[in-house]
């Protein structure tokens, strides 16, 4: 009973940080084409970001996630200011902005703190024990913070102004752009949102599990595969397949041993993708 | 009268071009085929070596670009060539000689396996499959004992009994000619001809009956042949590789490869190679600093050159030549 | 306006450019020095990841220990030939922490800089330097090894095992816990899958025998590139009430063995945890959180043991001034550095031939961790393994604490 209950909390942490980060990618991908690779590696700088925060000056951890959260938010308004807008949605060139992106990033990080262990202290200290299981606060902790925040992502795409410009431009850009949405002051935003939520992600799984220059690089992967299952412009298939994703990952080592474990998740993958290639919710993109 | 002139100007100007073409062509060859007698230095025969072999992937991972669909596993190929070549030299005592041209015609088959599952996948999505597929062949790999998974298949059997590096650096120097005019000679023919006329539509293509999937997977076949085919080659002169050599992000490298050359242009991928995977290297003295110089390239190349370091010259020209215009204009606006 | 910023974007390139030749001239004529004077420069190699996963995880601390033995040995005379005194100057090459990036650091050294002796890579890394370093004839002293065909074999007469690798790290713990802990039998066995295992386990599987422990179930795998190890304890938690301690083989940085500790003491579990890497039981701690790995014991040496040889600690000494006092102390290849001062010392010359010829025909050499032995024949097929005692670090009262040295003699 333990063992289950914790596979099942274990699965459902996971599953809300990458359905937080792979929200990110979506919203840049849906709305400008732009396929990021560079969102493991801000992911990542998020992270580190949160642990100078939190260990280095000392800060509460919810006052270091705001900062953290408004600071790389601000990166990424400056990244497409400066950096992708001026590539005008052209697709090889913003791949190739996103792979600068991430070298710099990630070079910059293992030049600075490369040598050191670190990991954010965690949220919250001590372990909920009862008859049948053990649960510790932090994963609670963790856990809570990632369903509010898949909430308030959900009100604000659908509920807000911007949100729906959002929505518009990722079924009909020029549809949108006749209709008078500022496709610039949306962009800022998509590409604010995105870092944003990639730099929550990893704080929270900076605290989990541990922080590292290259834990991005893992991220991506699995980031692309929810957002493809999930399918081009779709928000609330995220939501789906990023529980799959994390079922299988946190279930699968269980029962199959070693490396042959994450070749039968990816495998499972292609499956999915050969049946329904435009992914359970999405439409097909031609570019 | 002088629309003649301008005429026969412009004639000159292609014979011109005609000659010089494959004048220059001659002088690179000769460059690197002379390059060994006057630098002896075995470490710039390796690095040129190594330089060989990825320009080949590069260009046969370009070959199937211009079929309109971009393939995010041509390093997991180049692995699976490699891995195929070492497997069977190691295990069953062929001749690597034998194994480099059998595991490039498997590397071959498999990619045409890998390009009819996913012939349906257009565009984004069959870049996607394959980078699914490429993750992997890479898990698959670190999966069996065999291959020696995560720390990486050593004692590989030496291509030649020699260790000189001149030997290797003919070889690969030998073979990343014979695959580049392949290539070229494949790109320039009746086949390429259909394949670009199918990345420009594929539903016109079909209509006028081209059967778009079959020559998509045909052309999936031909790059796979000979990133396998180099890839055994490295295999097994380096004679150690781990997976780490074929994941992602060396497929990303690569595509970064022909994207930062231009992927309009034959000559693209080889210089985007020379450019992109010499510069570290020159740069190896500054140790933990040097990913910045490829950045910086990347960087100097979006912003000025988006077609690619091949439209170099030509940028430079119209810049010089609009300055010299600029000048004229001014000067005869201030008499 | 762009076409200003094109032009300084070129003069930017350039400049780098250039600042890059001037930095490889500068370091140009250092090489040759003039003949007469008995003070001369050795120029030693090493190739380590100063890029890439394997910084982080190992290669660092262990480079900062190599350059303080340096430091040491020049402080103390050098390397003495004759009459005259080699100073070491050691050249770092990057392995990118991938085997090309091995191979081309090696072929650097080899070609370019002409060194003589290598030190280094660690991890797993050297069979893509062996076949650069053999043909040549260079002396190479890895950081570390697998105990997989072909990294030291009978056909690498040139690469020595001079400090201990992932065997005799795992002897070393495996031992100290039975000293602590004389009741314990069954335990939980875990190990990377990273290739080695078919190799590298059945070796350790007979240590843990002969030691009186018994590995409940099947070893459990955990891929090389996990992020999350809760799955595996969970398959820790399932092998019942039988288990009483915890057994990492092999731990690919801090996360491995603590994200392990952390879940298995969240579960309510408090056995004893052991690893056989050579990891700050404080990195574990870092990851594990403080309390939770409490107990847990890894081969490492720990500041201010008084049982720690006198250079040892005089090294350790050094690098607590520089670099404080959480910096691991990574003793393997500041082992090797000195393995080869013995051996050129005693081998009265630079040729690395005669170096080997000399190694090989000792049968005892000291090194900075106590009495060495030379041993290995039936292991590796060559006799080229220096088996020396290791220490056991165990966090007690969170606070790394000596766990005492281990004899792991003659290797067979």
């Amino acid at each position: 009973m333990g063992l289950l209950f914790n596979t099942v909390i274990n699965s459902l942490i996971l599953s809300s940080m990458y359905i937080l980060a792979a929200l990110g990618f979506a919203f840049l991908f849906n709305m400008l084409r732009i396929f990021n690779l560079a969102h493991g590696a801000i992911y990542m700088i998020g992270g580190y970001i949160g642990y100078y925060f939190i260990v280095e000056l000392g800060m509460n951890h919810w006052l270091a996630l705001l900062l953290t959260t408004l600071l790389v938010a601000a990166f990424g308004m400056f990244l497409e200011r400066f950096l992708f807008r001026r590539l005008k949605g052209d697709f090889n060139l913003n791949i190739m902005a996103c792979v600068f992106v991430a070298v710099i990033l990630q070079t910059t990080v293992n030049i600075i703190v490369g040598d050191k262990t670190m990991a954010i202290p965690s949220f919250a200290e001590g372990v909920f024990r009862t008859a049948l299981f053990s649960v510790s606060y932090e994963r609670l902790v963790t856990f809570a913070a990632g369903l509010f925040l898949l909430g308030a992502i959900i009100w604000f795409v659908n509920k807000t102004r911007i949100g729906l410009q959002m929505q518009a431009i990722a079924q009909h850009r020029d549809g949108a752009i006749l209709q008078g949405i500022d496709i610039n002051r949306v962009s800022a935003v998509a590409f604010a949102l995105g870092c944003a939520l990639a730099a929550i992600a990893g704080i929270f799984l900076g605290a989990y599990l541990r922080l590292s220059p290259y834990m991005g690089d893992l991220m991506l992967t699995k980031v692309v595969i929810i957002f493809m299952l999930a399918g081009a412009g779709s928000i609330t298939g995220i939501l789906i397949t990023g529980l799959i994703l994390g079922t299988l990952s946190s279930v699968l080592p269980v029962f199959i041993s070693g490396a042959a474990s994450d070749a039968v998740i990816i495998a499972i993958v292609i499956i999915i993708l050969l049946i329904r290639p435009q992914g359970f919710f999405g439409y097909q993109v031609e570019m | 009268m002088k629309r003649m002139s301008a005429e026969h100007q412009n004639s000159i100007n292609k014979s011109k071009e005609k000659i010089a073409k494959p004048v220059l062509l001659a002088v690179l060859i000769a460059f690197f085929a002379l390059f060994p007698l006057f630098v002896r230095s075995p470490y710039y025969l390796h690095i040129l070596s190594l330089t060989f072999i990825y320009t080949v992937a590069a260009v046969s991972l370009r070959t199937i670009t211009i079929s309109g669909q971009f393939p995010l596993a041509h390093g997991a190929f180049m692995g699976i060539g490699a891995y195929l070549s070492a497997l069977m030299a190691k295990f069953w005592g062929w001749l690597p000689l034998l194994c480099i041209p059998l595991s490039a015609l498997a590397t071959a088959v498999i990619g045409m396996l890998v390009g009819f599952l996913f012939s349906r996948l257009r565009s984004l999505h069959y870049a996607v499959g394959s980078l699914f597929f490429g993750i992997g062949v890479i898990y698959i790999i670190y999966a069996f004992p065999c291959t020696g998974g995560y720390t990486g298949m050593m004692g590989i059997p030496r291509l030649f009994q020699t260790a000189d590096k001149m030997t290797y650096y003919y070889f690969f120097l030998v073979l990343a000619l014979i695959s580049i005019v392949a290539l070229y000679r494949f790109e320039f023919s009746h086949i390429g001809t259909i394949l670009k006329a199918i990345a420009q539509s594929h539903l016109v293509a079909s209509s006028v009956g081209i059967n778009e999937a079959w020559y998509r997977i045909l052309v999936n076949g031909v790059g796979c042949f000979f990133v396998g085919l180099i890839g055994a080659g490295y295999a097994h002169y380096n004679m150690a590789m781990s997976p780490t050599a074929f994941n992602f992000m060396a497929t990303l490298w690569l595509c970064m490869y022909v994207l930062i050359g231009g992927i309009n242009s034959f000559a693209g991928p080889i210089i985007g190679t020379f450019f992109l995977f010499l510069l570290p290297e020159f740069v190896r003295d500054l140790q933990e600093y040097s990913p910045y110089f490829s950045a910086l390239l990347l960087l100097i190349v979006i912003f000025f050159m988006p077609r690619g370091l091949v439209s170099l010259p030509a940028l430079l020209k119209s810049y010089f030549l609009k300055r010299g215009e600029g000048e004229r204009i001014s000067n005869v606006s201030g008499s | 306006m762009k076409r200003a910023v094109f032009i300084g974007m070129l003069w930017l390139l350039l400049a780098f450019l250039f600042a890059a030749g001037c930095a490889e001239q500068a370091e140009a004529p250092e090489g040759p020095k003039s003949p007469e004077s008995s003070v001369e420069t050795l120029r030693v190699g090493g190739i380590f990841a100063l890029t890439g996963f394997w910084n982080a995880a190992f290669d660092n601390s262990i480079m900062k220990m190599l350059d303080e033995a340096a430091i040491y040995i020049n402080e103390h005379g050098g390397i003495k030939v004759g009459d005259t005194q080699y100073m070491i100057e050691i050249v770092y090459e990057d392995t990118e922490s991938n085997f090309d990036g091995t191979a081309s650091a090696a072929n650097r050294l080899v070609y370019e800089k002409e060194v003589d002796f290598i030190i280094g890579p660690a991890e797993h890394f050297t069979p893509a330097a062996t076949p650069v370093t053999e043909p040549a004839g260079v002396l190479l002293f890895p950081g570390w090894y697998n105990v997989v065909p072909d990294e030291i074999d009978a056909n690498t007469p040139y690469t020595f095992g001079t400090c201990q690798g992932s065997l005799p790290h795992g002897m070393a713990v495996i031992k100290s816990m039975r000293r602590d802990y004389p009741d314990i039998k069954k335990i939980a066995f875990l190990s990377p899958d990273d290739g080695a295992i078919p190799y590298i386990i059945p070796h350790v599987e007979k240590v843990l025998k002969e030691e009186g422990f018994e590995p409940v179930g099947d070893l459990i795998p955990f891929p090389n590139e996990t992020e999350d190890f809760n799955p595996f304890v969970a398959r820790i938690l399932d092998l019942g009430d039988e288990v009483e301690a915890v057994f990492v083989e092999k731990s690919p940085g801090p996360a491995a063995v603590g994200n392990i500790t952390k879940g298995l003491r969240e579960a309510g579990k408090d056995y004893p945890i052991f690893c056989g890497s050579p990891i700050s039981v404080a990195d574990i701690a870092t990851v594990a959180g403080l309390e939770a790995a409490e107990g847990i014991r890894t081969p490492i040496a720990t500041r201010n043991d008084p049982e720690m040889p006198p250079v040892a600690a005089e090294l350790a000494r050094r690098i607590t001034e520089k670099y404080g006092e959480d910096f691991p102390l990574s003793y393997q290849s500041a082992i090797s550095l000195f393995v080869l001062k013995e051996a050129i010392e005693a081998a009265q010359s630079l040729d690395p031939t005669v170096v080997r010829d000399t190694l090989e025909s000792m049968e005892r050499i000291d090194t900075i961790y106590g009495p060495g032995v030379l041993c290995g024949e039936e292991t590796f097929g060559i006799k080229h393994i220096i088996s020396h005692p290791l220490p056991v670090q165990i966090l007690k009262d969170g606070k790394p604490s000596p766990g005492g040295w281990i004899e792991i003699g003659y290797i067979p």
